[in-house]
């Protein structure tokens, strides 16, 4: 093994993090300004070629990287959400969901829009605004709405599924500069094809007038929905759940 | 115990022969699987190697990029192994 620059540990020192117990050397190493970057003899590389068969070794580009991933497995959101939902695909989408958001608070602009990106092209922009469902922390007032009524486990699974699969036809995204009455006429038309038992309406900041405007008009226009108002300080958010009346209550 | 390296430690000479010992090969910019890049199994995007991670798979150990999208769907396969 060789080095590019001086000012580093010995060339042993490095050898023997690398090959045998590579994580603490290679990190510590890895904090000095200047860095020299390790390089295996054919030795080594066939030791590192088997550590990694036999799991014994990864790499990866930074330890924060897979402990960002992972963590958004632990937070309580997502717990609630995999109980119910078993979908491999609509988990991803809400852990991704959980990222933008966390993206969003540290104000990483670049980072954000290269996820929204990624995220579109694999999921086309339905899954983006499943996604952004969750950013916008919608899921657990959804939840929350939900559970006012008598259900079971079950229904509640299919529902969220449901949700989350066809976010288009249950939800909108109201924007400040989006036409009323074109808005209007749009989801009196979702609500029209699908009969939601749950249809959202939610807007942020100086949307939130043009979102009051919207559910007004949409009311008038449904006899068989009653709707419910949620605000939040966070980004001054607001949120209508238009509710379906069945014969046996909401 | 699982340990693992960063990549900003090696050498770009020792992760083209990484790759090699893996089957895999390198130009300038990406992996490679035989002449053509091979592909993230979950963006079906080509990886560089600047932004590749080496993670412990089913048999063979898998390359993929390093992006939230990739390591959760990762993690969905194959579990808690990190």
């Amino acid at each position: 093994m060789s080095s590019d620059e001086l000012d580093v540990p010995s060339p042993e020192d490095m050898v023997a993090a690398a090959a045998e117990g590579a994580t603490r050397g290679a990190l510590e190493f890895s904090k000095k300004e200047t860095i020299k970057l390790l390089k295996f003899s054919k030795k080594e590389i066939g030791h590192i070629i088997n550590r990694l068969k036999n799991r014994e070794l990864y790499f990866l580009e930074d330890e924060e990287t897979i402990d960002v991933a992972k963590e958004m497995r632990q937070r309580s959101e997502y717990s609630l959400f995999s109980q119910y939902v078993k979908d491999k695909n609509l988990r991803i989408l809400f852990q991704m969901g959980l990222t933008l958001r966390d993206l969003e608070f540290s104000e990483n602009e670049i980072k954000l829009k290269k996820l929204v990106g990624t995220i579109r092209d694999k999921y086309t922009v339905e899954g983006l605004h499943a996604a952004y469902f969750v950013q916008n922390g919608l899921f657990s007032k959804y939840l929350g709405n939900v559970l006012e009524r008598p259900v079971t486990s079950k229904v509640l699974s299919h529902e969220i599924e449901d949700l989350f699969n066809n976010m288009d036809d249950f939800a909108v995204f109201v924007k400040g500069r989006d036409d009323v009455d074109q808005r209007v006429r749009e989801i009196i038309n979702k609500i029209d094809v699908k009969s939601p038992k749950t249809f959202i309406i939610s807007g942020i900041g100086s949307a939130t007038e043009s979102c009051e405007k919207i559910t007004k008009k949409v009311m008038d226009g449904l006899s068989d929905y009653e709707s419910e108002t949620y605000n939040s300080e966070v980004k001054k958010r607001r949120i209508y759940f238009l509710n379906r009346i069945d014969d046996e209550g909401i | 115990m699982t340990e693992y390296i960063s990549l900003k430690t090696v050498s770009r000479k020792s992760k083209i022969e990484i790759l090699k010992a893996l089957g895999y090969g390198a130009d300038d910019v990406f992996v490679l699987k035989g002449d053509e890049p091979h592909l993230d199994a979950y963006t079906e995007e080509p990886i560089r190697i600047d932004n590749m991670l080496i993670l412990p798979g089913r048999s063979p150990p898998v390359i993929i990029d390093n992006n939230p999208l990739s390591l959760s769907s990762y993690l969905e396969d194959y579990g808690d192994v990190l």
